[in-house]
């Protein structure tokens, strides 16, 4: 960017920071956490501590930043390196975008950018005009995908609450800015887990890693009396109720599962 | 600290100050090399490690954990004792280990056991608190179930490799999982392993007691048996394979799959310099920003630390895992092609 293009941008923000300042609020337990921001055209500074919304919005006066971060850790010595700053919890943030489902609609609102020759088209493998295969995706939102990513948002809840036994007022959803939405969870029993169990939460969520039998698909002699019931907990219920309940393609859907769902459960775990 | 019974004694020996157990009980270690009676139970210590080290489980003289008389019971905690004395002049790190394995096993079918008491309600409770004071796991009963909360299951679980652990295979509701006593027992089995390990470890060595040098001259040469050497195949695992074949066709690797690779190649002894070409390729290159993250993995810049390559199970979450029949086993890509001899 240009140095006048960089000050333009600069001016802007700081007036809409400075005049902003009512709806610009820290989060909570924020003396415990690790803050860095960004400026147009620089690098990362991090490792700050900040005490209230005060603080904050002098940050933003003195910097100007283009993004300002957060951590959801929450540390006994946020401004200190990362070695020393003796992680105590984090909370539980998801990231839901609507990148990730893969609409058809996609299309019609993405373009590509050659990071060689900087022609854009619609999206493709490679640049049309100068062949390279260095291509960056730049995408709009759009309401179809807002809307999908709503849907996830509950499934998300969904599990939250009734398996995880979260309290629905301790889960917080807010816009991403882009493409989807940010589902925090404060206050869980799963503050202190490290990263390996959060990946096992992940899965969880996923339906990844599945055993064909724990949702009653057998190797041999398959029959539909061993799948869950629909009032069972977690996902044997919702797995029955999701298979027996799509009125369109349910007896394929039934007989597929009992003819080669062991295998295809299997092969697609792995 | 749990005050056990004389029985409970015999079951969770692990649990029993040892010193303290001797000086109660009136005897010394140097009488039981000498003593013709209590050398018995030097043979039994013997026995019970010698078992261990075969991956078995010693064969207890308790009948149902109880015993019939007072001096079975006493000789069943002496040979736990004295099998620690004879690991500890041994010194033999895999004897330890395999121990304390095997006893975690012997525990575990007591307190089995114990938590499906119907009858003796106190028992139960014990073995309730004994899983808590150790593993600080809160366990209810609920109708048939043992539950636990999903963060505690989680702790424990993630150190097991079978898929029937993963959390998506158990029934989860309301923040809890539930377990039959066999499982719930189970999930500490390493744990418990690795508190009796760490307690042998812990132990002070006694200096060479007259009437021990047998058994443990017998156990040193036993613990040769167990010594591996692994030997080191060039071949790349598939994750690693298809990490540099996105990287050569110029498409896009995302970032955990350029951390795995060069994390795994660091670990490979590579150099940044001769790792840093391969992303050359990646749409976003810059040789600066590529240098400097390589520096900051291999702990060159930054903080020092040195990065490690993600186990497969985080690469399996990640989507990075395209597995092969040659990965059975293997918990890490760094362990690919690597065998025991």
């Amino acid at each position: 960017m240009q140095e006048k293009e960089i000050k333009f941008l600069e001016d802007s923000f700081k007036k809409y920071y400075f005049n902003h300042f009512d709806l610009i609020h820290v989060t909570e337990r924020t003396s415990e956490r690790e803050f860095g921001f960004q400026k147009f055209n620089s690098g990362m500074s991090r490792h700050l501590s900040i005490k209230d919304d005060k603080d904050l919005h002098l940050l933003l006066m003195q910097n100007i930043p283009s993004d300002v971060y957060c951590s959801n850790a929450y540390y006994s010595f946020p401004n200190l390196s990362m070695k020393e700053k003796d992680w105590k919890e984090a909370d539980l943030i998801f990231d839901i975008d609507s990148k990730d489902l893969h609409l058809p609609c996609r299309n019609n609102h993405s373009i590509s950018k050659c990071n060689e020759c900087n022609h854009i088209s619609n999206l493709c493998i490679k640049c049309v005009k100068c062949n390279s295969s260095k291509l960056e995706t730049k995408s709009l939102p759009c309401k179809n995908c807002i809307d999908a990513s709503k849907i996830e948002v509950k499934k998300l809840t969904t599990i939250l609450t009734e398996d995880f036994g979260i309290e629905k007022n301790n889960i917080h959803i807010y816009f991403s800015g882009n493409e989807g939405f940010h589902v925090y969870a404060y206050d869980s029993q799963f503050q202190q887990l490290g990263s390996r169990e959060r990946s096992e939460l992940v899965d969880y969520l996923m339906f990844k890693g599945i055993i064909p039998e724990t949702f009653g698909m057998k190797k041999i002699k398959p029959n539909r009396l061993f799948f869950p019931d629909f009032d069972d907990k977690g996902w044997r219920g919702r797995f029955s109720r999701e298979i027996f309940g799509s009125k369109s393609k349910r007896s394929k859907i039934i007989s597929d599962l009992i003819s080669s769902g062991y295998y295809n459960f299997q092969k697609n775990q792995r | 600290m749990i005050t056990l019974g004389k029985d409970e004694i015999a079951k969770y020996p692990f649990l029993a100050d040892a010193g303290q157990y001797l000086k109660d009980k009136g005897f010394s270690l140097q009488q039981f090399g000498t003593d013709p009676d209590l050398k018995l139970s030097v043979d039994k210590a013997f026995n019970r490690v010698l078992a261990s080290a075969e991956g078995k489980i010693y064969k207890s003289d308790l009948i149902d954990g109880e015993a019939s008389k007072d001096y079975v019971l006493e000789r069943e905690v002496f040979s736990f004792l004295l099998a620690i004395v004879l690991l500890k002049l041994t010194g033999m790190v895999t004897l330890i280990k395999r121990f304390a394995l095997a006893e975690a096993r012997r525990a575990e079918k007591y307190l089995e056991k114990d938590l499906a008491n119907i009858a003796d309600e106190s028992k139960k409770e014990l073995a309730i608190r004994i899983i808590d004071d150790l593993f600080s796991i809160q366990i209810k009963k609920q109708n048939e179930y043992f539950i636990i909360p999903v963060s505690n299951y989680l702790t424990h679980a993630v150190n097991f490799h079978e898929r029937e652990w993963k959390l998506i295979n158990r029934h989860v509701e309301n923040g809890f999982v539930f377990l039959t006593s066999h499982e719930t027992v189970r999930l500490i089995r390493k744990e418990l392993g690795n508190y009796i390990n760490s307690k042998i470890n812990n132990a002070k060595t006694p200096n060479m007691i007259s009437g021990f040098e047998e058994p443990v001259k017998k156990l040193i040469i036993l613990s040769k048996k167990f010594v591996t050497h692994p030997v080191v195949v060039g071949e790349y695992p598939p994750c690693i394979k298809h990490a540099i074949e996105v990287l050569e066709k110029g498409e896009n690797l995302p970032h955990s799959g350029r951390f795995m690779l060069a994390t795994f190649l660091l670990a490979r002894n590579q150099t940044v310099q001769q790792i840093a070409p391969l992303f050359k390729n990646a749409p976003d290159y810059n040789e600066k920003v590529t240098l400097y993250q390589l520096n900051h993995l291999a702990g060159t810049s930054g903080s020092g630390t040195q990065y490690s390559c993600p186990s497969c199970e985080k690469l399996k979450t990640q989507n990075l895992c395209f597995a092969i029949p040659e990965c059975n086993n293997i918990f890490n890509p760094l362990q690919f092609g690597k065998k025991g001899k």
